[in-house]
């Protein structure tokens, strides 16, 4: 087989790509070539090969005391100790909103329903609260976002959709263009809750998005416009 | 292993983390730090375990070398790449498997005594690169060596160790 003048360059890089230490540039070059390349895909695998039996060589050694105990737990985190507490807060912040949208349909009937709403909302120094729905790539609801304008101002989010599962990354973008991720949020099974404070004014919202691994879908809230308060 | 059983995480856990706390202190050479990224090294294989191709190769190459990146990251983030490759590669070290399902042990005799055996002005490269994470042109502003002699010894290294591991150039 002849080797072409790309072949010698990306023969030159094999050790560094083996090892997973190319830079990003190179690394991308050479990639498109071994595509395409027979002998120097060979090559990359048998250096790799190499590599991979390398790291075993370094000694074992016995970690510090409770290292098992630690892995566990991160194996299973706090999820279950919170997901109590976010049932609770689930609870309260369905409470909340409910109130919230007596509100806005307010009559002079409602007055009573009005007048606890904004009890609720001093409790924080809060000035509205607002929800808003996930819509999914179909167009069906995917979950839900409540985001409450205070001191602290705070988003508490909601999804129940299919029954796959996973970590979606949660990211704001303002109005004034900037992106901000957020954290992420746990769903299984379809299901998951999650929430933190803000430091962006609820009104200064544009979207929050979930964005999952390949095989989950990307879910987005659409804030509309400011709300008069 | 993907189905998050606590009891076969817990076995799984025992099974591999002296390997797993072993080769990331040798990267990072701080025992807190190692911890933090052996720990991370489990809980990634763990969480992707659905993903795992058995014919890629063994649990054990596919959880080292997530360690080995993890540690890499680690000490290029704080800045603390290890600066003589020497401690780490006299004591490189085939051991017994203790695993039940993997008949072969975890490195190989012949590949340790392969790499020792190796002119220094190769292994140290070599190790500079596989286990330190450093690529070529940083190990030769630090060993104030010529960027094209690194790459040369490093390749020549690696194919004496191929051989060594019975890997054709075929």
């Amino acid at each position: 087989m002849t080797e072409t003048p790309e072949c010698a360059a990306v023969r030159e890089l094999i050790p560094e790509l083996a090892a997973g230490v190319a830079a990003g540039d190179e690394r991308a070059r050479a990639l498109r070539h071994l595509a395409t390349c027979t002998d120097c895909h060979r090559e990359l695998e048998a250096a790799a090969f190499v590599v991979d039996e390398l790291l075993p060589l370094a000694p074992a050694v016995e970690p510090p005391p409770g290292f098992e105990l630690k892995v566990l737990a991160a194996l299973n985190p706090p999820r279950r100790r919170w997901r109590g507490r976010l049932r609770l807060a689930a609870a309260f912040m369905v409470a909340v909103v409910l109130g919230g949208v007596g509100m806005w349909q307010v009559t002079a009937d409602d007055r009573r329903m009005a007048d606890s709403y904004r009890r609720t909302l001093a409790a924080a120094n809060g000035r509205y609260m607002t929800a808003k729905t996930f819509a999914a790539p179909d167009g069906s609801t995917a979950g839900r976002i409540f985001a409450y304008q205070g001191k602290p101002s705070w988003i508490f989010i909601t999804v129940q959709y299919g029954t796959t599962g996973g970590p979606y990354t949660v990211r704001l973008t303002t109005r004034d263009g900037r992106n901000e991720t957020l954290g992420t949020i746990m769903v299984q099974a379809g299901t998951g809750a999650w929430g933190r404070t803000i430091d962006v004014p609820v009104s200064g919202i544009a979207q929050v998005s979930l964005t999952g691994a390949d095989d989950l879908n990307y879910l987005i809230a659409g804030f509309g416009p400011p709300r008069s308060t | 292993m993907a189905s998050g059983d606590a009891e076969a995480a817990a076995a799984f856990v025992r099974r591999f983390q002296a390997r797993v706390f072993g080769l990331a202190l040798s990267v990072v050479g701080d025992t807190g730090l190692a911890e933090e990224v052996a720990q991370e090294a489990f809980v990634r294989v763990w969480r992707h375990a659905a993903t795992y191709d058995p014919r890629r190769g063994r649990v054990a190459t596919w959880l080292l070398t997530i360690t080995r990146n993890l540690a890499v990251d680690a000490i290029r983030l704080r800045h603390k790449h290890r600066a003589d490759p020497e401690p780490l590669l006299r004591a490189l070290q085939p051991a017994a498997t203790e695993d039940p399902f993997e008949t072969d042990p975890y490195g190989s005799d012949q590949l340790r005594a392969g790499l020792q055996a190796l002119p220094l002005e190769q292994s140290r490269p070599i190790v500079m690169s596989v286990f330190y994470g450093l690529t070529a042109k940083e190990i030769a502003d630090r060993e104030g060596i010529p960027l094209g002699t690194v790459k040369t010894r490093i390749r020549r290294g690696l194919a004496k160790l191929r051989h060594e591991l019975g890997v054709s150039d075929d």
